[in-house]
C-alpha cells in the first residue's frame, strides 16, 4: 500500500480525474472530500463488505424452511 | 431451454426471460445472467436464479410485501446507466432476503437493491447510500401480517 503524508487542506490526485482532500482532522477521525467523476462509484468499505457477506448468505438460504412459512399463511387465510 | 436446478429441479426458462447484470450481484459478480423463478409455493418469495451456475439462486420479494412505504432514492446516474431515465421502461424493484433455518429470522436487504428493466433485459444492485435503509431489515412479522 502506497502510504502519503497530507495536511489539512492538502489532496491527492488520482489518474488525473479523482481528488481526496483532507478536509478536517478530530481526534482520531479524518474527513475527507473526494471529487470524481459521477460513474465512480464510492462507498464506505464496511458498507460494502456487508452487502458482499449478505448475498452470500442469502445465496445460502436453503428453499426447503418456507414450506413451513407457506403453511402458517395457509392456515392464517 | 430448461435448466437442471439445485434448489428446485428441471426449470423451464424461456430466453426472453433472462436478464444480464450490468454491475453486481455485489460480490458474485462473475455471474451475469438470471431469471426470476416463481416456485408458486404459496409465498410470495421469488428466487433470483443464475443461468449458468444450478447451485446459485437468492430468495428476492417485491419490497411492497415486507417493507411499508419503501421508497429508494436512486441517483440519476444509477437511473440513467439502467435505461430507467426512458418514460416507457418500468422498472422492477426486488430486495434480495436472507433466509435462515428459522424463518422468524428473515432478512431483507434494503440497502442494496435490486433494479430490474426486463425490455432492455439488463439488472443491477444498487447501494443506497445516503439511505436509512438497513443491509439487514428484518421482515418477517410484516411478511405475516
Amino acid at each position: 500500500m502506497l502510504v502519503l503524508t497530507r495536511k489539512i487542506g492538502e489532496s491527492i490526485t488520482i489518474d488525473d480525474k479523482i481528488v481526496i482532500t483532507i478536509v478536517q482532522i478530530k481526534g482520531k477521525q479524518v474527513r475527507l472530500g473526494i471529487k470524481a467523476p459521477k460513474e465512480t462509484k464510492i462507498y464506505r468499505e464496511e458498507v460494502y463488505e456487508a452487502i458482499h457477506d449478505q448475498n452470500a448468505k442469502a445465496a445460502a438460504s436453503n428453499p426447503d424452511v418456507l414450506k413451513e412459512f407457506a403453511q402458517k399463511i395457509k392456515k392464517e387465510n | 431451454m430448461q435448466i437442471d436446478s439445485a434448489a428446485f429441479g428441471p426449470i423451464a426458462v424461456n430466453t426472453d426471460s433472462l436478464f444480464k447484470f450490468i454491475e453486481g450481484p455485489i460480490g458474485l459478480d462473475t455471474y451475469k445472467t438470471f431469471f426470476i423463478h416463481d416456485p408458486k409455493d404459496g409465498t410470495p418469495i421469488k428466487w433470483l436464479h443464475n443461468l449458468d451456475n444450478e447451485s446459485l439462486c437468492f430468495p428476492i420479494i417485491s419490497p411492497h410485501e415486507c417493507i411499508p412505504h419503501y421508497e429508494p432514492k436512486f441517483s440519476k446516474f444509477e437511473l440513467e446507466n439502467i435505461g430507467g431515465n426512458d418514460p416507457n421502461v418500468e422498472l422492477e424493484t426486488y430486495l434480495i432476503l436472507t433466509i435462515p433455518r428459522d424463518i422468524n429470522d428473515m432478512t431483507a436487504n434494503a440497502k442494496a437493491p435490486v433494479i430490474v428493466n426486463m425490455r432492455d433485459q439488463v439488472a443491477k444492485q444498487v447501494i443506497l447510500s445516503h439511505s436509512r435503509y438497513d443491509v439487514c431489515e428484518k421482515v418477517f412479522t410484516q411478511l405475516c401480517a
